[in-house]
């Protein structure tokens, strides 16, 4: 045979292989509408990765879809979650907020951006895990079609419908536009949180101006109610027989009821401008606002018998006496609506004294928020292969709490006091508002802590990059200041000179280093490394112990400082990627707050502790590769140690008057971070014959999953206390959940066809997740109440709550293009 | 199977995980592990009570009705019935019964009469016992408050340290006063729902009869 038709041969052989690559870019396309070169490079897993975040493909996609049920978050660290969407983070120091929410089932509105992209800052990944999402809502991501799609589940929502219109870029009028409009719909009881509703839209528009200027808005709005599940422990599971088991809800007037609910309705805005000189410099300028109102509801009693029937006096194993336990648990066995709470019953009681005065209602925390965003970030391309960015981000937020009665629960009004508070005979103590005592609270009327919290944030950050044939080189600076502040608005007994009126303004700067290198041994072959170095400002629910009832900062505000080095090797081959990264990152001064009732003080306490520092490091190994034509596959191991460096201070004060009532030094050095997985194995292995054609099985494998930690009862104080070794010994002792497999499976088949020169292309998918069925624990986690008068450890249980077993997911896409 | 009308309670914290029930015949205390009883089982609550794998036992001599016996630590402990079988063994049949007290003269105080609800006539408090909070609330421990009748006999208004009148001065009047007999061993016991039993509003013995007014 000759030589060139050997190298003919060769040549066909490749492109045989090289088509599946383009079917899967292709097919990726379609259902993004992805169009530009510049998002083709992005799309084309440009997946190294920058600071302390892990590669974006494969650890980043096989842990964000497939490892959730292990809360599988790469280098275990899921706090600091951002949320960028062009440039434009929308997270927030202040709580009661979650923008991931604003925006939930919206996703195909936004066209996802590799946050790490070459040496970019971060806020797109300075300091910041690889939990960071960078998103935009800018038209010219999506080439024109109109999609039609709707998916049946049995996980979070039963059916879903979603539409999507892309113009594509009008010649004429230089405009383009993208309308997404979804809805999800599970009916009453057939999840295990209860119900999900949810309608809600996302319009872009985006105008091209002369000499290279754009102008763009977008708009987006969830209407969000659903059920939440509640935790609860291993007996409570047993008895009910069920891993779905949910204490929270019950039967009301015949009908399944579910208090534990959340709400959001908070519409966001923002405008973007984007100028380009050419190939020298670009900026891009955007502002927004967000305002709007999410709910939580649960259920709230006081001086009344604990509604729970999963509370642990009412449990078997509480009972002393064999002949009483053998009673309750045949009694659970023949009447499982025991499990679950009789609402009709709490309404009786609520109807059964004189005045009809509600001790059970269904109560709503209302946060109000109103957050404001500007963000401008210039781009220069200097001679001499040297780039520089310098940005300006700016944040006011205002973020209103307060309490609504949302039912009665039979009852003709509530009392507006505070439940919390030990009565020692005082008159006032237990009043919410002494300007107006004993106040009777009616449904859709406010009660209890009145407060808004208040966050200014102003941040300034540049960064120079130098890109040579051999080696990359860069440095970025951060400056940052938050200012927090608290604002009362209801008087109440405990604290009646500072709850009410506004509080003095903190001040918390901050600053952030990053280095960062990359050698090319070749075309294919490089090294990185960065250092980086930051602080961090804390959050409002690190700073102020109880907001709803006075100003008072906790005890160890401290900027948490980061620090960290990552090495890392890459091979980029035409059908092998490898990575290697070692890691190694500290943060310190974290701290931690709670409030729960303490059994040797007979009273609720804040317990808080500070100046703690953790270690994450490890090793991650990922590859993916092409092999044996149509089978692609991804592998990824993660080795990590996750763990509690030092012996921090704590502090209990009374809830009462803040009174110290003890203080000291606890024993959690060595103890596992976090409650992510440290060790984790991931195979994937994609088959796709054809390119409109794919089916694939995901396997994660979990170890060395922490439960979570109650850590005040880890106290010297405690351990002379004890005065039994063995006891100490076991709660000094890491406890894990099992480790684990679990299975995904995924198929889709898509047709392609014209009508009228149009071309229409129909997809069907279908997964499978968790195909085995396997029991897995979500979490595990102390809680915070602890037998600290007789140190029995059984008394109060792990609380657990688990997936939902194998679930699917059936869905059906039209597009016509 | 029992049937009876609740004539106290934990409402006013005197009564602790109990309530206390009677019919025409007799009153019997009900052992209940749980809070806030009188929510769900206010006075004047008309409840059938499924006796079956329940104890009758004593503390005291106070008759009552446990859920659980345990012995195996060499004393007898007692347990009321858990929360989440109230109902397994109490249906409440009808509220809002109104029970009259017997009128009961000292001599015929007697086990019979236990649980049950009885008005007691011309007492009032001893001497040293007038004036005095019904028990100690800043330590929140009992105390027994002499209630002498001015025929003659004693009978003592037991409070806890607990109640929500434990802070309230007895009243030095006579009259009557009405409560829930019971018995600590061979001590005649009255335990009043609240403040509003004690009915001494008229003048304090004298004569004859209240010198002979032994103690018994």
């Amino acid at each position: 045979m000759s030589h060139r038709f050997c190298r003919i041969l060769y040549f066909l052989f490749l492109l045989y292989l090289h088509q599946p690559i383009m079917a899967q870019e292709e097919e990726a396309k379609e259902n993004t509408g992805l169009q530009n070169r510049e998002t083709l490079i992005e799309f084309s897993a440009n997946w190294v990765p920058t600071l302390l975040s892990s590669s974006y493909l494969p650890i980043y996609s096989l842990s964000q879809f497939n490892g959730f049920v292990f809360s599988w978050v790469p280098r275990g660290q899921s706090s600091n979650r951002g949320s960028f969407i062009d440039g434009i983070n929308w997270q927030s120091k202040i709580g009661n907020w979650d923008s991931f929410n604003s925006y939930a089932a919206l996703y195909k509105a936004f066209h996802s951006i590799d946050m790490v992209s070459n040496f970019e800052y971060s806020n797109l990944g300075f300091g910041n895990p690889g939990s960071v999402s960078y998103l935009t809502g800018n038209t010219r991501f999506f080439k024109k079609a109109v999609t039609v799609a709707t998916r049946f589940s049995n996980s979070s929502f039963v059916y879903e419908g979603q539409l999507q219109l892309n113009s594509g870029h009008l010649k004429k009028q230089r405009w383009s536009y993208q309308f997404n409009a979804v809805f999800q719909q599970a009916p009453m009881g057939l999840i295990p949180n209860g119900f999900k509703k949810l309608t809600g839209f996302a319009l872009s528009m985006d105008k091209q101006l002369k000499q290279e200027q754009s102008i763009g808005m977008t708009i987006w709005w969830d209407h969000v109610a659903q059920g939440k599940i509640a935790p609860s422990v291993r007996e409570a599971f047993d008895l009910s027989t069920q891993r779905n088991y949910n204490p929270s809800w019950g039967w009301y007037k015949g009908k399944p009821f579910y208090p534990n609910q959340k709400s959001g309705d908070v519409p966001v805005t923002y405008f973007r401008y984007e100028k380009k000189w050419r190939e020298k410099a670009i900026l891009h300028v955007q502002m927004g606002v967000a305002i709007g109102v999410q709910k939580k509801y649960q259920m709230d009693w006081t001086k009344t018998l604990d509604p729970r029937p999963d509370y642990y006096k009412y449990l078997p194993s509480y009972s002393k006496d064999s002949l009483v336990r053998k009673k309750l648990l045949d009694w659970f066995r023949s009447n499982p609506q025991a499990l679950q709470i009789d609402f009709d019953h709490l309404e009786k009681i609520n109807q059964s004294n004189a005045t009809q005065q509600s001790f059970y209602i269904i109560n709503a925390k209302v946060a109000k928020v109103q957050l404001i965003r500007f963000s401008m970030r210039l781009e220069y391309q200097f001679p001499l292969e040297w780039s520089g960015q310098i940005g300006l981000h700016g944040a006011n937020d205002v973020i209103r709490n307060y309490n609504v009665i949302e039912n009665l629960l039979g009852g003709n009004y509530f009392l507006n006091y505070n439940g919390w508070v030990d009565d020692n005979g005082s008159a006032t103590n237990f009043q919410n508002e002494i300007r107006q005592p004993d106040q009777k609270i009616k449904v859709g009327q406010s009660w209890g802590g009145d407060y808004a919290l208040q966050n200014s944030q102003l941040q300034l950050w540049g960064q120079l990059h130098k890109q040579m044939a051999k080696y990359e080189f860069g440095v970025s600076l951060k400056y940052e200041n938050n200012r927090f502040s608290r604002t009362g608005f209801n008087q109440n007994g405990l604290f009646p000179r500072q709850a009410l009126g506004p509080s003095s303004v903190l001040s918390f700067p901050s600053y952030g280093l990053k280095v960062q290198y990359l050698y090319k041994f070749s075309g294919r072959f490089y090294a990185k490394t960065i250092l980086f170095q930051q602080t961090n400002a804390p959050n409002s629910s690190d700073i102020y112990i109880d907001p709803a009832v006075h100003p008072y900062t906790a005890s160890f505000i401290l900027p948490a400082l980061h620090r960290g080095i990552d090495l890392a090797l890459f091979y980029r081959g035409v059908y092998t990627k490898i990575n290697m990264s070692i890691f190694w990152q500290s943060i310190a001064n974290a701290s931690e707050k709670n409030l729960f009732y303490h059994d040797h003080f007979f009273a609720f306490v804040y317990g808080m502790l500070g100046q703690m520092q953790t270690i994450h490091k490890g090793v991650e190994l990922g590859m993916e590769t092409q092999f044996g034509g149509p089978l692609q596959l991804s592998a990824v191991s993660s080795f990590g140690r996750y763990y509690i460096a030092n012996n921090p201070l704590y502090e209990i004060r009374l809830s009462n008057d803040l009174y110290k009532v003890e203080s000291g030094i606890l024993q959690l050095q060595g103890l596992p971070a976090t409650s992510n997985p440290q060790w984790v194995q991931a195979i994937s292995i994609q088959y796709q014959p054809d390119y409109s054609s794919r089916i694939g099985i995901t396997g994660v494998y979990s170890m060395k999953r922490s439960i979570d930690y109650n850590y005040f009862r880890r106290s010297f104080l405690l351990k002379n206390q004890i005065n039994n070794d063995a006891n100490w010994k076991l709660i000094q002792s890491e406890n894990y959940l099992p480790n684990q497999w679990v299975f995904n499976v995924f198929m889709s088949k898509q047709y392609a066809f014209a009508i009228k020169n149009k071309k229409q292309t129909i997809r069907f998918s279908a997964s499978i997740r968790n195909v085995l069925n396997t029991l897995i624990p979500l979490f595990s986690f102390e809680q915070s109440r602890f037998d600290y008068s007789a140190f029995r450890l059984e008394k109060f249980p792990l609380k657990y709550m688990y997936d939902q077993g194998s679930t699917y997911a059936l869905g059906a896409q039209l597009q016509i293009q | 199977m029992i049937e009876g009308v609740v004539v106290g309670n934990d409402e006013h914290d005197n009564i602790y995980k109990s309530i206390i029930i009677q019919d025409s015949t007799g009153g019997i205390v009900l052992l209940l592990d749980g809070t806030n009883l009188y929510q769900n089982y206010p006075v004047g609550a008309f409840l059938r009570v499924r006796i079956q794998n329940l104890f009758l036992t004593d503390y005291r001599k106070m008759q009552q009705l446990v859920a659980g016996v345990d012995t195996s630590n060499g004393t007898l402990v007692t347990g009321g019935i858990p929360v989440p079988l109230f109902e397994k063994h109490i249906t409440t049949l009808s509220d809002h019964y109104k029970i009259i007290p017997i009128e009961v003269a000292f001599k015929n105080l007697g086990d019979s009469l236990q649980g049950r609800l009885i008005k007691i006539m011309n007492v009032e408090f001893s001497a040293t016992d007038t004036g005095q909070t019904y028990a100690d609330y800043k330590n929140k421990t009992g105390a027994s408050r002499a209630l002498k009748f001015c025929t003659g006999g004693t009978i003592y208004i037991r409070s806890s340290g607990y109640a929500d009148f434990a802070g309230i001065a007895t009243p030095t009047g006579n009259g009557s006063v009405i409560g829930i007999y019971s018995v600590y061993n061979s001590e005649k016991q009255l335990l009043i729902r609240d403040t509003s039993d004690i009915l001494l509003k008229n003048k304090r013995c004298t004569g004859a009869a209240w010198l002979q007014n032994l103690p018994q």
